[in-house]
């Protein structure tokens, strides 16, 4: 353990800032906020972007998918020049922005990456300063990569920037968003049975997924009673909307747990006065079965989660409800919403160490001298033949209970002989 | 620098990490926020360069950004020195180490007598200033000062500027090498930088020509002359003509007469395309078409071969500028974003070999790639070269094939 001496324990843990690498060196590393800022601008419709930086940000941000396939309105870049470090580029900015509102922008974000973050440069007062003569809604999104380690707050801030584009409209019984659920999942796959049971009780649906929604959908957000917050990206536009707006929020996407799951469906019942009356009575019974059966097997074993199973922490503090317990912990980022869950991790007895992991090959050999027993999240080099959960992409297309059966279903699959004998 | 709509010109600091990522046994780290260097692998890969070197980001925080810390480079580079085989580190800054002053020069100053045996370099020169050229030019000139040595006289040459900025550079100094091999029967010492180790670039001066290839090397070039006596060739080699009047000039340079029965063979398989493409182009003006007119944008090195080969086949000539704002010339204009895309609606019913995002502007394929940055995947390392014999018949192939779009 004397190789993860330098890492925080969760208990230290306050912001990313506190977050280290397990290994001094990136290789390759994480992508910048900014790479999942301009990626969701150029998916919305309507929505233009000016990326405001360095050449290298400038051009980098030009292969991004979406922005390299010019699906939807402009996405520009405005390089900074020596001068401009020193003097500031307010006056260029602004003819930029006048120059892409001339072209017919809906709305234009102002990504501004490190170095006018370095700098100071006040992209807030600008917009200010210059909204009252520019047509398209001007937004403000901040994602230097120095306050930060990986890519989820470029769609975290981008999305909290869109709550400028909501009108006061009063918001009307029976509308519900779905933040963040991508509505060709929702064709494709079998469907969140919550969804089912809104549609059924009449309830006014929308989808907000980057790329089938709309400036205007976003206009009218604020018609909804209800946000279900379906991503990570999503929960700070939520509470914003909470904020400004009193529009209750539920965020399911971080949900494992068969207790979560019934806490949060009877939230929705309550809000919306609806009745689930035992629609997911069955596999309800199924998860809270194989819940008793994870608990007494693996309970008390120690577990690390990886790269790249992004928001860490949820499915940390499951599995500690379950007796498991966590050894080290990946996480990319630390915002607000996590401590709700790193509470009740600390509350479990246990404090593990966190960490980035940003050089997968000699992570690797940290990791493998670590006495653990089971790995949670991809781990290409593992050793010793220890029971590890690769692939965990299917777990996130599911909800409520069948998620919980599919995540304990592959606990149970991935530990292999070794189930209840670890 | 101001608004852009597609890409800007590269910065030197790109330059520099681009030109240092093809070398064999070195690490390059970057002082930087990370993001950075996963997209600049992420770009390089998507060009098909696959063999690099290391490439490390040391990342960067508020914390270090306000006083100044370097204690992440020194624990970086002492885990990459513990972790691998690197014989060489190269130091690079980022925009904000830049902005904030980091003295790099004394970094490394500091960090190499803890290291013997490795040569740790810093190259420090501005990002925020500076374009690729300058950048690939201060490189290449960088690692000839602080790498190269004596090494041991040979018939051997050197080829100073084969760097991963340009499209098919891998395939064109393996034309190069084939070329010098079969004319003069020479074999490379240190291929600079895209097939280069620390080792090979260790020994540059003990060779007995350097051939330049692109005008960023000619500072390296110069050097190398001033301080070992190798001397130096200038030229890239386009078309039939072209190539042969290449060889024929490197032959007097360094007096040496080229193998006939090499040249013979070459000059024949050239010659056949020649008259297949003047067969397909005499019958297309036959049936009515309008004369080919080629217009190409790329590097100035690379442009001005390209239009003299087309004129030699007898294309109309088109619109020719060059994307490195330092090679700007009367007959090779750099242009800015705007010109270019005023100039595309002129250029409708050219054959345009161009840069992805100039292709991509003007509705056409990315078949024609001649600069970067690409638009699509290309990732054979394989493909056919631009200069010399070979690069003649792929040139011709390619027109042909635009031909028969066209009939």
């Amino acid at each position: 353990m004397d190789n993860i001496a330098h890492l925080n324990r969760l208990s230290k843990i306050n912001s990313s800032k506190s977050i280290r690498f397990l290994t001094p060196v990136a290789h390759p590393g994480s992508h910048c906020p900014m790479h999942s800022a301009i990626s969701i601008a150029a998916s919305i419709k309507g929505i233009s972007s000016i990326v405001v930086g360095a050449r290298e940000c400038a051009y980098y941000s030009r292969g991004v998918p979406n922005v390299a396939d010019f699906v939807n309105g402009f996405h520009w870049t405005y390089v900074m020049d020596s001068n401009e470090v020193v003097f500031g580029c307010r006056d260029g900015l602004i003819k930029a922005v006048r120059e892409l509102d001339a072209a017919g922008a809906e709305a234009v974000a102002l990504i501004s990456t490190c170095v006018p973050e370095i700098i100071g440069e006040d992209i807030d007062g600008l917009i200010k300063e210059i909204q009252p003569e520019i047509k398209a809604k001007l937004l403000c999104v901040k994602v230097p990569q120095f306050n930060c380690n990986g890519s989820a707050t470029g769609g975290l801030f981008f999305y909290e920037s869109l709550i400028s584009l909501m009108n006061e409209t009063g918001s009307k019984p029976g509308v519900v968003n779905l933040l963040g659920y991508d509505p060709a999942a929702f064709r494709r796959a079998c469907p969140p049975k919550l969804i089912t049971l809104l549609r059924e009780s009449g309830a006014d649906v929308r989808f907000y997924y980057a790329s089938e929604a709309s400036v205007s959908d976003y206009a009218r957000a604020s018609e909804a009673c209800l946000n279900l917050v379906f991503s990570i990206h999503n929960i700070g536009l939520a509470k914003r909307m909470e904020e400004r707006f009193g529009i209750p929020y539920v965020v399911v996407h971080d949900l494992y747990g068969v207790k979560d799951w019934d806490a949060a469906i009877g939230v929705v019942e309550k809000i919306l006065n609806i009745s689930a009356a035992g629609r997911f009575a069955a596999e309800r019974e199924r998860a809270l079965a194989l819940e008793g059966e994870v608990s007494e097997k693996l309970g008390g074993r120690d577990f690390i989660m990886t790269f790249p199973y992004r928001d860490t922490l949820p499915l940390a503090a499951y599995l500690c409800d379950l007796g498991l317990k966590p050894l080290l912990i990946h996480a990319d980022e630390y915002c607000p919403h996590n401590d709700v869950w790193a509470r009740r991790i600390l509350k479990s007895g246990s404090d593990p160490y966190v960490c980035h992991m940003v050089n997968e090959k000699a992570d690797a050999e940290i990791l493998n001298d670590l006495p653990f027993h089971i790995c949670v999240g991809k781990f290409k080099y593992i050793s010793g033949g220890r029971p590890c959960m690769q692939d965990m992409s299917d777990i996130l297309l599911k909800y409520e209970y069948s998620r919980t059966e599919e995540l304990l279903d592959m606990l149970i699959r991935c530990a292999g002989d070794s189930y209840g004998t670890l | 620098m101001g608004l852009y709509k597609h890409r800007p010109e590269p910065s030197g600091s790109m330059g520099a990490l681009w030109t240092l990522s093809t070398i064999k046994n070195a690490a390059v780290l970057e002082f930087g926020a990370m993001g950075h260097m996963v997209d600049a692998r992420i770009t390089l890969e998507k060009a098909g360069i696959c063999r690099t070197c290391g490439m490390f980001s040391t990342h960067i925080d508020d914390i270090d950004i306000t006083l100044g810390g370097v204690e992440r480079v020194k624990a970086s580079v002492d885990y990459i020195l513990k972790n691998s085989c690197a014989q060489a580190v190269f130091l690079l800054p980022s925009a904000v180490p830049e902005i904030i002053g980091t003295d790099f020069a004394a970094l490394a100053e500091e960090l190499r007598p803890a290291y013997p045996g490795t040569d740790i370099i810093d190259f420090n020169f501005s990002g925020l200033t500076t374009a690729l050229n300058k950048g690939v030019e201060e490189t290449l000139l960088t690692l000839a000062r602080r790498l190269a040595g004596p090494g041991e006289k040979s018939r051997s040459y050197n080829i100073i500027g084969s760097c991963a900025d340009f499209v098919r550079f891998y395939a064109d100094a393996e034309e190069i090498v084939r070329i010098m091999r079969g004319a003069f029967h020479m074999e490379p010492g240190c291929i600079l930088t895209s097939s280069a180790s620390v080792d090979d670039i260790k020994k540059m001066g003990g060779a007995s020509l350097n051939i330049v290839i692109r005008k960023e090397g000619l500072a390296a070039a110069e050097y190398l002359e001033e301080k070992f006596g190798v001397p130096y060739y200038f030229g890239r080699p386009y078309g039939l003509k072209g190539t042969m009047e290449w060889i024929r000039s490197l032959g007097d340079f360094i007096g040496a007469s080229p193998d006939g029965g090499f040249l013979a063979d070459e000059y024949a398989e050239c010659d056949r395309n020649y008259d297949m493409f003047h067969k397909l182009y005499r019958r297309t003006k036959f049936y009515g078409s309008a004369p080919l007119r080629l217009s190409a944008s790329s590097h100035s090195d690379v442009v001005g071969g390209i239009a003299s080969f087309a004129d030699e086949l007898g294309f109309e000539k088109g619109r020719f500028w060059c994307v490195d704002s330092g090679g700007s010339s009367r007959e090779i204009p750099f242009l800015s974003e705007a010109e270019w895309e005023n100039l595309l609606p002129d250029l409708t019913g050219d054959v345009l070999m161009a840069s992805g995002d100039v292709l991509a502007a003007s509705g056409r394929d990315q078949g024609l790639l001649l600069s970067h940055p690409h638009g699509l995947w290309s990732i054979c390392p394989y493909d056919a070269p631009f200069v010399g014999f070979r690069g003649t018949v792929n040139l011709i192939c390619t027109w042909v094939g635009e031909i028969q779009k066209r009939s």
